[in-house]
């Protein structure tokens, strides 16, 4: 076994994260090779070195109190009974379901998609067309179409402009 | 009391805390406190962070109990709830030191030996708490609390290779920070 390779394994060996094979190739390298030993040797230095961290104090005694405080006024306000809402609860119940019954509830689900969408497109082509603007307005004697309708500040400015040399 | 001081294992009580079973939940609580203190404390080094660190990764665990499966130890979830937070916090929050050394000089016999472990104490958190927030959690988990490349890789929702590599590149750190304190 090389060097390269026992380097990226040197973690995993030193923590008894290797499977025992793995660990008596790695083992078998080390006894021959010193600078693969002393990459070790640093390694258990780290771990020495967290070993002076200090100790945390134990948890303040009203930890759990505390923590039942707020649980009871979430279960109060109801933000805890009522899980999973709407759509994430139909969903987790589909989850939960075997594989034929969830493609069937989602060919339904197609289905009714596609129904939906079919319907809506056959009642909108039954609905009459709207008359075009253009004749409604004139129906209601709007000129709404000039250029410049009379009294308007628009009809101002086209005399202004036709003045104009 | 509600049916949850007749379970035994966590995951049970965790079925219990879903149907709404609130005594299960102060039980869960009980039994699980220190580790969630001992790696918020680790992480933030301060009681009173590591106090809300705490009480949040418990309310998000009762939160969850609906959704939760116990396809893995409940243990496992637990360390994953407050390594996210832990990393969420570190986000928002610089380090904290709350190790300082005394105003007044101890002449009590042994002082000086007591001085130069707490200085060594107060280094090795230092160099803990510079270090990016994933080789920090990475370290603590696996020097302080035991867990396995597996368990340490669901906390962080990586690879146990990925695990490895932070775990070399956090312990390299150390190692470079603290030259002066190896034997």
């Amino acid at each position: 076994m090389r060097c390269t390779r026992v380097c990226r394994s040197l973690n995993a060996y030193a923590d008894g994260e290797l499977k025992p094979s793995a660990a008596r190739q790695i083992a078998a390298h080390l006894e021959q090779c010193p600078a693969c030993r002393a990459r070790l040797a640093s390694l258990h230095e780290a771990a020495a070195l967290l070993a002076n961290a200090p100790e945390p104090p134990p948890p303040p005694p009203w930890l759990g109190a505390r923590v039942m405080a707020r649980a009871r006024s979430e279960v109060l306000r109801g933000s805890w009974t009522r899980p999973l809402p709407g759509l994430a609860r139909s969903l987790s119940w589909l989850a939960g379901q075997a594989v034929p019954m969830r493609l069937v509830t989602a060919l339904t689900a197609a289905l009714a998609v596609l129904a939906g969408v079919a319907m809506g497109t056959a009642a909108s082509r039954a609905v009459r067309p709207p008359a075009p603007m253009a004749q409604s307005a004139a129906a209601e004697g709007i000129e709404w179409f000039d250029v410049a309708p009379p009294g308007g500040l628009a009809a101002s400015y086209a005399v202004v402009d036709e003045v104009k040399p | 009391m509600g049916r949850g001081s007749d379970l035994t294992t966590s995951e049970e009580l965790m079925a219990a805390v879903a149907a709404g079973d609130l005594a299960a939940f102060d039980q869960l609580v009980r039994r699980h406190e220190r580790e969630v203190w001992r790696v918020a404390y680790r992480y933030v080094g301060d009681a009173s962070e590591a106090e809300d660190l705490a009480q949040s990764a418990f309310l998000r665990v009762l939160r969850a109990a609906p959704r939760y499966r116990s396809t893995a130890p409940f243990r496992t979830y637990l360390y994953q709830v407050v390594t996210r937070l832990c990393l969420d916090h570190a986000r928002k929050h610089r380090p904290v030191y709350s190790d300082e050394l005394p105003d007044r000089p101890d002449h009590r016999p042994a002082a000086d030996e007591r001085l130069v472990a707490r200085e060594r104490e107060r280094r090795v958190r230092e160099a803990l708490d510079g270090l990016p927030g994933n080789q920090r959690i990475a370290l603590i988990l696996r020097h302080f609390e035991g867990l396995g490349y597996g368990e340490i890789a669901s906390a962080l929702g990586t690879s146990t290779k990925a695990v490895e590599r932070l775990l070399a590149r956090g312990r390299e750190a150390l190692r470079g920070t603290l030259r002066d304190l190896t034997p």
